[in-house]
């Protein structure tokens, strides 16, 4: 055991030269090995010191007994969750991750919207001129046609329409999924 | 030589002689403990006397130590209650011998602490033990994160020193520190408690 395993002279004695409680506390609590030999030997030969050093292993003791006898919970270490809770978010990593977007999710979402959409962005300069005619008229066109897409059996425009619809669908999982991730997260933090 | 005696860290020794010899190396802080709770000299006869009774009891009745039960609160407990009884024999010889002797001082220096870790047997004490163990809760509530846990982990986990400061990343002299304030703040509250009750049962 070197100098850096044993405590500072300065912890070990009080200014009147007696020993400190810290002193007093380490020898009571069997930590003999990491306390000087001077405060050893001091406390060899002084009735104060040792009458305090019998205090401080009562109350070591003691304490140890009542702590035993309390439930377990009551010396529990702090949850993790609870020191997110109580860290500040951004300056807390584990806190930003919980809260971090599924950035996955939202782009294959985005990229099946795109792919779906693609017909009809390609007709989009021609939709664009007709802009007044398909607010008025657009929804019940829309479900007309998709209906008679459906009844007809055409090949392409039925394989276009379902696609359009699939990744209408896979937009709103995503989005879906999207929600219940910032949900989740932003309970674990506030647990 | 004291400072030889007191380096052991005994966990139960195997044989009878090791035993007696781990046992014997906590004489110098059975006879503190003595010296303390009688108030008196570490070279005062009753204290000899009574280091003495102390191991041998220990030694006598190693077998009731468990395993992996720690020796040394074990032979303080032994040693508490070995000067307690000569406290109680020393009231009774002066109820018997001094006249005078109304006093209910018994120069007994047992503190709040001590009395938290006595089971009650009584519906009163039990009363008594449950609102001590409330504020013990309390005491350990309004403790700082890092006494709270080097308390914990030398009380209740067995750590030393030198693997609290790892764990925890601090340094030894810190460890040293944040056990001894947090055990000196739990007993003042615990102290405070008492006699907050003690003043609540004598209206």
């Amino acid at each position: 055991m070197n100098d850096d395993d044993k405590l500072p002279l300065e912890l070990l004695f009080e200014d009147d030269g007696h020993l400190s409680e810290i002193a007093l506390t380490a020898i009571a609590d069997g930590q003999e090995a990491i306390v000087a030999e001077q405060a050893h030997a001091h406390a060899a030969h002084c009735d104060a010191c040792i009458h305090r050093l019998g205090e401080a292993a009562l109350l070591s003791t003691s304490l140890s007994d009542a702590l035993r006898e309390m439930p377990a919970r009551e010396l529990a270490p702090t949850p993790l969750p609870a020191l997110a809770a109580r860290a500040r978010i951004s300056d807390n990593p584990l806190a930003q991750a919980a809260l971090r977007l599924p950035l996955r999710a939202i782009a294959i979402g985005l990229a099946f919207a795109l792919l779906g959409a693609l017909p009809v962005l390609m007709r989009l300069p021609i939709l664009l001129g007709d802009a007044g005619v398909i607010a008025q008229r657009g929804a019940p066109i829309v479900l007309h046609n998709g209906i008679a897409l459906l009844r007809s059996g055409g090949g392409l425009d039925r394989a276009l329409l379902v696609l359009t619809f699939g990744s209408a669908f896979v937009l709103i999982a995503a989005a879906l999924l999207v929600l219940r991730g910032m949900r989740v997260s932003s309970e674990e933090v506030s647990r | 030589m004291i400072a030889a005696l007191m380096t052991a860290q005994v966990q139960r020794p195997g044989g009878n002689d090791a035993f007696a010899q781990a046992a014997a190396e906590l004489r110098p802080l059975v006879r503190a403990v003595i010296a303390a709770m009688l108030n008196e000299s570490r070279e005062h006869p009753d204290v000899e006397d009574c280091t003495h009774e102390v191991l041998r009891r220990a030694i006598e009745g190693r077998e009731r130590l468990r395993e992996g039960e720690p020796l040394r609160p074990w032979v303080t407990g032994i040693a508490r209650h070995v000067a307690l009884d000569a406290l109680r024999a020393r009231k009774r010889y002066r109820q018997r011998h001094v006249a005078d002797a109304t006093d209910d001082d018994d120069g007994t220096r047992e503190s709040a602490i001590d009395r938290v870790a006595d089971a009650g047997a009584s519906p009163l004490e039990r009363v008594e033990k449950a609102e001590r163990d409330r504020a013990l809760q309390r005491a350990l509530d309004t403790l700082p994160e890092g006494q709270r846990n080097a308390l914990r982990m030398f009380h209740l986990e067995g750590l030393a020193y030198q693997e609290i400061s790892v764990k925890l990343d601090v340094p030894l002299g810190t460890v040293a520190t944040w056990v001894t304030r947090a055990r000196k703040a739990v007993a003042a509250v615990i102290e405070a408690n008492d006699r907050q009750s003690s003043g609540e049962r004598s209206q």
